[in-house]
């Protein structure tokens, strides 16, 4: 924990002094020239300099704190345990779920894998999407997904595939698995038929997973975890997206470490796996 | 004269169009309320067979007792909602004295037979439970739209009435578990 500090600092060190000497030479330049606009210019540049500098100290925070402080909390709650930071899905895993458009940008690291209560699950962050340049060299970024994508084992197979759209999410793609013979379904919950899109190549599928208690446990995960939901049951995979725009495992920088409170914030942002597991009672086999 | 003709048109054009719409999705909702009643069909089917299975594999075990004859009511494509009601409500009582005739015999309910059957069991009835809600999700589509304006004017046209729901028993709403 100690070494972690000592890097947090060093960073925090480099941004401070970095921006004190960027803004000394901004204002000394103006003075100097007696033009006003070079001290703008000269912060954009300064501050671009230091970011890039300390990139490499940045990296090395963030990698110990995964090594340290995210590695060792996901041992205490999960078995087998497997991790990767540099990499990611393939972006063919969230294609082939045909569940959304796949732009033309396609960004995933910080993959992890484990097992809990016996289910295997992987996850990793992903971000997805498209990004144009007009005529008068305007870029235009539109992305589709940035958030976690999950992948659990399914205690269920079934005929077919089908995905479970929280609504307001409107960059499904209904291609790929789902050919043209795609039916929304509507289910019997009026209240979830309101929340979430249900698409299907086999209606009776849907209603096969879907039981009563996997429509209430869906509501209460989206009451429970902030973003919008996506997911798609796949053979014996459930895919999961969260589309929270957030990056996981990212050490805050000007605060200083508690290694209680920093485990508590990485407990908290891998909560989603026990809870589709827990609540979706992927753990249990319908023959007990 | 032409106006005459005009104006008959449109008039014709705004009463068959919404006509053809409605009457279009009328069908649509009667194709998925067949194509629901089959799989109740085809899932009351797979239950009976594997119903017939399990009693033979007790029968097995138990060749001198005379508590074996349970009966397996049987079951065709095409029953009404009633009958189905009904076919519903015996299997399941028979899959329940069949449970309890094969908790005399521990041999047998630790035989891996009859636990694939009875596992097999338990998914024909996940995929019954499945049937029967989606059933009665596109009846409860149908008899709404039915209700609703326009349709309900095109559907007393068409001679359409409500469709009956299929009627779950209160202990069957919850999800299937199954002790082995």
């Amino acid at each position: 924990m100690e070494e972690l500090e000592n890097l947090r600092k060093a960073y925090v060190r480099h941004i401070v002094i970095g921006m004190i000497i960027v803004v000394v030479i901004g204002i000394g330049a103006t003075i100097a020239f007696n033009n006003p606009q070079i001290i703008i210019f000269a912060l954009i540049f300064g501050i671009t300099i230091v970011i890039l500098t300390g990139s490499s100290k940045k990296k090395k925070l963030a990698d110990n704190y995964k090594k340290q402080i995210v590695t060792t909390t996901m041992q205490e709650l999960f078995t087998d345990v497997g991790f990767d930071y540099d990499k990611g899905y393939p972006s063919s895993i969230i294609s082939e779920t045909g569940m959304m458009r796949m732009g033309n940008t396609y960004r995933s690291n910080d993959w992890y894998s484990g097992k809990y209560n016996d289910v295997s699950f992987s996850c990793s962050d992903v971000y997805i999407a498209e990004v144009t340049h007009d005529s008068d060299g305007d870029t235009d970024t539109t992305v589709y997904f940035s958030g976690q994508w999950y992948v659990f084992t399914f205690n269920k197979s079934f005929k077919g595939a089908f995905q479970v759209c929280e609504k307001g999410f409107n960059y499904s793609k209904h291609g790929g698995l789902f050919d043209k013979s795609i039916q929304k379904v509507e289910l019997e919950d009026v209240n979830f038929n309101k929340e979430f899109n249900v698409y299907s190549t086999d209606a009776h599928s849907v209603f096969y997973v879907l039981t009563p208690h996997i429509i209430e446990s869906i509501r209460k995960i989206n009451e429970a975890i902030p973003g919008r939901l996506l997911f798609c049951f796949m053979g014996n995979l459930l895919h999961i997206g969260v589309y929270n725009g957030k990056d996981n495992f990212q050490p805050k920088v000007f605060k200083s470490m508690n290694l209680e409170d920093e485990k508590q914030k990485v407990r908290k942002e891998i909560e989603p796996i026990t809870k589709f597991i827990d609540e979706l009672r992927l753990d249990n086999s319908i023959f007990n | 004269m032409n106006v005459l003709l005009i104006v008959i048109l449109v008039l014709v054009i705004i009463l068959i169009v919404p006509f053809i719409t409605i009457s279009n999705k009328f069908n649509r909702l009667i194709v998925k309320i067949d194509e629901a009643d089959s799989d109740i069909d085809v899932a009351l089917i797979k239950r009976h067979d594997t119903l017939t299975k399990m009693l033979d594999v007790v029968k097995g075990y138990a060749k001198h007792e005379k508590e074996t004859l349970v009966e397996i009511i049987n079951v065709r494509k095409g029953m009404s909602s009633q009958e189905k009601t009904e076919a519903i409500k015996s299997l399941d009582e028979s899959a329940q004295k069949i449970n309890v005739l094969a908790e005399s015999y521990p041999e047998l309910k630790s035989s891996e037979n009859y636990n694939t059957l009875q596992k097999s069991i338990a998914d024909t009835e996940e995929h019954l439970q499945a049937a029967r809600r989606m059933y009665n999700a596109n009846v409860s589509a149908f008899n709404q739209y039915l209700v609703s304006f326009p349709a309900s004017v095109i559907g007393g046209m068409k001679g359409l009435s409500k469709k009956e729901f299929l009627e779950a028993e209160e202990e069957k709403k919850e999800d299937v578990k199954m002790d082995l």
